[in-house]
C-alpha cells in the first residue's frame, strides 16, 4: 500500500528526519510512537503530501501514483466561526450525502451540526474531524493523535471504526501518545527517536517479548539514548 | 483539469466566500469605506475654501462617486482577499483542503476564481452607483468601458498582490503589515522621487485612478503585475512546506 525508501528531511539546517524505510501493508494498522520533536508529524506530512521530503521516494501500491487519503492532521483545519455542517460540507467534496449521514450519524455528530465549531467540545471537534477524514472512504487514513481529546464513548467509538477499517482491508498509520490504547488498536509498532527509526515490531510480538507497549517504548528510548 | 473538478473547486470558493460574507461584516466595512471617503471630501473641500459645498453632502458625494469605486479597488478589495486567505493558513483549512482530494493546484485555482470575483464586484459596483446616480439626479448615464477595465485592473492588480503576499507569508496578520508596509514604502520611494512616473504597482494604480486618462503602458503595466503576481505566489506555493 504504501512504500516509504530513505526518506530524510531538514527544516533549513536541521535535520529533521534520517533515512527512513518503512512498508504498510493492506490491512495492517502501524502506530508510530516516539517522544516530542522525533519528527513523527513532519512523517505524516510527507506522507499527506502537505511537507517535502528533501531526500528518499514514498510510494504508494503498485501503478497508483496516488491512493484514496483519509487524514487527521495535527491542527483541525476547520473555520471556527462556522457551523459543524457547514465545515463538513466544505470538505466533503463529491461525497454522495447517504455516506456523508452515515458518517456524521456513526459518530454521534447528528446533534451538534448546527453549532458553531469554536463553541463545540475538544471531543466533539475531534469526531468532527474524524467524519471529514472518513467520509472519503479512503483507502490510506493517517492520523495525528487522533484519540487525544476523545472522551470513553469517543475512543470506543474510535476503536470500533478502525476494527471496521482493518477488516475492510485499509491500511491506517497513526501516531499518538496513548500507548495503551494504541496496543489495543495497532497491528504494529514503530519506534523512533531522533528522526530514525529503532525499531519496527507487530504488537503482538510486543507483548510476548517486553508485556506491554509502555515497556517495550521505556525499552527503546534507552536502548537509543 | 477536469470540469467536474473545477465545479467542486468554484462551489467550495463560492461558499467559503458567502459564509464569510456575512450581511453585518460587508455593512461594517462598507460603512468604514463611505466614512473614509466623506472625510476625505470634506477635507479635501474645505481645504479649497469651499465651505458651502461641504454642507450640500449628497451632491457632493455623487460627484465624487468615481473615488468610492476607486477606494472600494483600492483597498477594500484587496485586503478582504488578503484577509479570507490568511484566513485558511490560520486555521489550517489549506492542510485540511489539500488532504481532503484537491491538490495545490486546484486550491491556487480556486483563490484566482475568488481573485477574479472580487475584481469583477468592483466593476459591478462601479455600473451600480453609475446608474444609482443617473437616476437619483436625472443626469445621463455615460458609459466608459476604458474605465470600467481599469476599475477591473486595478483590483485585480492589487489583489494579485495581496495573493502573492498572503501566499508567501502565510499568516494572516503578518502578511497584512507586510502589504500595507510595502504600500507605504512605495508612497514614500515615490515622493522621494518627486512624484516621477514610474511603473510601480501602487503608483500605476494611484495614478490611474486620480488622472482619468489612462494610457496603454499603465495597462500594460497592470496587466504585466497581475501575471507576475500571480506566477510567483503560485511558483512559491507549488513548493513550500505547510506545516
Amino acid at each position: 500500500m504504501l512504500t516509504l525508501e530513505g526518506i530524510t528531511k531538514y527544516f533549513g539546517s536541521q535535520r529533521v528526519l534520517t533515512g527512513i524505510n518503512l512498508e504498510l501493508k493492506r490491512g495492517e494498522i502501524l502506530g508510530l510512537v516516539g517522544p516530542n520533536g522525533s519528527g513523527k508529524s513532519t512523517l505524516l506530512k510527507i506522507v499527506l503530501g502537505l511537507v517535502y521530503q528533501t531526500e528518499g521516494v514514498f510510494r504508494f501500491q503498485e501503478g497508483a501514483e496516488r491512493v484514496k487519503l483519509g487524514a487527521l492532521p495535527d491542527k483541525p483545519g476547520f473555520f471556527p466561526g462556522f457551523s459543524l455542517e457547514k465545515n463538513l460540507m466544505l470538505f466533503s467534496g463529491r461525497v454522495k450525502r447517504p455516506v456523508f449521514n452515515e458518517t456524521i450519524a456513526r459518530l454521534g455528530l447528528i446533534p451538534y451540526l448546527h453549532k458553531k465549531f469554536s463553541s463545540c467540545s475538544t471531543g466533539i471537534q475531534k469526531r468532527c474531524e474524524l467524519a471529514a477524514a472518513l467520509m472519503h472512504q479512503p483507502e490510506l487514513l493517517v492520523m495525528d493523535e487522533p484519540i487525544s481529546g476523545l472522551d470513553p464513548a469517543g475512543v470506543y467509538a474510535f476503536r470500533s471504526l478502525m476494527r471496521d477499517w482493518q477488516s475492510n482491508n485499509m491500511a491506517v498509520l497513526l501516531t499518538d501518545h496513548a500507548l495503551k490504547e494504541l496496543e489495543k488498536i495497532c497491528t504494529s509498532i514503530c519506534f523512533l527517536r531522533k528522526g530514525i527509526i529503532q525499531s519496527v515490531v507487530p504488537v503482538h510480538e510486543i507483548t510476548s517479548k517486553h508485556g506491554s507497549l509502555e515497556e517495550a517504548y521505556r525499552f527503546y528510548n534507552l536502548k537509543s539514548a | 483539469m477536469e470540469k467536474n473538478q473545477l465545479l467542486l473547486i468554484v462551489r467550495m470558493e463560492w461558499m467559503k466566500t458567502c459564509c464569510r460574507m456575512n450581511l453585518f461584516f460587508s455593512i461594517a466595512m462598507f460603512m468604514l469605506l463611505v466614512l473614509q471617503v466623506g472625510v476625505l471630501v470634506r477635507v479635501e473641500l474645505s481645504g479649497e475654501g469651499d465651505e458651502m459645498m461641504v454642507m450640500a453632502e449628497p451632491e457632493i458625494i455623487f460627484q465624487y462617486a468615481g473615488r468610492y469605486i476607486s477606494n472600494l479597488a483600492f483597498t477594500f478589495m484587496p485586503l478582504m482577499l488578503l484577509i479570507n486567505i490568511g484566513r485558511e493558513f490560520d486555521f489550517a483549512v489549506v492542510q485540511r483542503s489539500l488532504v481532503s482530494g484537491i491538490n495545490r493546484k486546484e486550491f491556487f485555482a480556486g483563490k484566482t476564481f475568488q481573485l477574479a470575483i472580487f475584481s469583477m464586484a468592483v466593476v459591478v459596483f462601479a455600473i451600480v452607483f453609475r446608474l444609482l446616480a443617473a437616476a437619483m439626479y436625472s443626469v445621463p448615464v455615460i458609459w466608459d468601458l476604458k474605465e470600467l477595465v481599469m476599475y477591473g485592473l486595478v483590483a485585480s492588480c492589487l489583489g494579485s498582490l495581496a495573493l502573492m503576499v498572503v501566499f508567501m507569508v502565510k499568516k494572516r496578520f503578518y502578511a497584512l503589515a507586510v502589504f500595507m508596509g510595502y504600500a507605504l514604502l512605495e508612497n514614500t520611494f515615490s515622493a522621494i522621487m518627486s512624484g516621477r512616473m514610474m511603473y510601480l504597482p501602487f503608483q500605476t494604480c494611484i495614478g490611474m485612478l486620480r488622472r482619468g486618462n489612462e494610457s496603454l503602458p499603465d495597462f500594460v503595466a497592470l496587466g504585466v503585475y497581475t501575471a507576475v503576481f500571480n506566477i510567483v505566489a503560485w511558483k512559491v506555493f507549488r513548493r513550500s512546506d505547510l506545516r
